[in-house]
């Protein structure tokens, strides 16, 4: 049986959790990284990632975080998927194209490196 | 040394990066932020806030992390990200404005990476077009 613990309540230190360590989601990783800004340009997104950044900042620095190999993929393909939507100005993901612009576009090739590399420090590669 | 509010001071040669001129102005991040701890959109506002008042086209600005324990993708975003788009300057023209110096290793990438990331955002802005919409947060599993 889960238990649930109102985030806050650890954030303002009147509960513990009740381990060393915890699970976090692609999601929540995803808002905690915002991998692509998009908090600057949304102020409802930027509310979200305030408090996800506060709470899983806090637990951070307090327990020990873990994620496991399907939430690092569910992530890969995010920032894959987003690096060639928000590059190419479209909202479709075309692989042919995208592996040509991997091979061929420079400046592609430079933020794709550049997420890969975040997506490593992320995952403690 | 003449120490300023905001921790700004002016610089004096002497360093090891041959670039800085005598000129150059040094932003100390954690003064400024007033936490070794730099997390959170506001903190990072307050920054871009700050370099944005002192910026001017004739002198380069040292963005010193120097001290600071952790650093938030979202900082950089709302810091040296929004910089870009709200200065309209491309990767080239930061460079050449701004240096940023203090920070660890492992974390130099992430200025990279955010600078890509604000550079193509600010593509779509100068098109009028909203970055939001060509982003999904849905999950591929």
């Amino acid at each position: 049986m889960p238990i649930v613990i109102d985030a806050n309540s650890l954030i303002n230190e009147t509960r513990r959790l009740p381990t060393e360590a915890f699970f976090v989601d692609t999601n929540i990783i995803i808002d905690f990284t915002d991998p692509f800004g998009i908090s600057t340009t949304k102020p409802t997104v930027e509310d979200r990632v305030r408090k996800i950044t506060k709470i899983v900042g806090r637990l951070k620095s307090t327990y020990k975080s873990f994620s496991t190999f399907s939430v690092a993929m569910e992530y890969y393909k995010h920032i894959q998927f987003n690096t060639y939507t928000l590059y190419n100005e479209t909202k479709k993901l075309d692989i042919e194209n995208f592996k040509k612009l991997k091979s061929n576009d420079i400046e592609f090739m430079q933020i794709c490196d550049s997420q890969v590399r975040g997506f490593r420090k992320t995952f403690i590669f | 040394m003449r120490s300023e509010m905001w921790g700004e001071d002016e610089f004096h040669g002497n360093s090891k990066i041959g670039s800085i001129t005598n000129s150059s102005r040094i932003i100390r991040v954690i003064e400024v932020v007033d936490s070794t701890i730099l997390l959170l959109p506001e903190q990072g506002k307050l920054l871009a806030k700050k370099i944005k008042l002192l910026f001017n086209r004739d002198r380069d600005i040292i963005i010193d992390f120097e001290g600071y324990e952790y650093f938030s993708s979202t900082f950089m975003n709302h810091s040296i990200g929004q910089l870009l788009i709200d200065l309209d300057l491309d990767k080239k023209k930061f460079n050449k404005y701004f240096r940023v110096t203090g920070l660890k290793e492992d974390d130099t990438d992430d200025v990279s990476l955010v600078l890509n990331n604000s550079q193509m955002r600010r593509k779509l802005y100068k098109k009028g077009l909203p970055a939001e919409e060509y982003y999904s947060n849905r999950l591929y599993p």
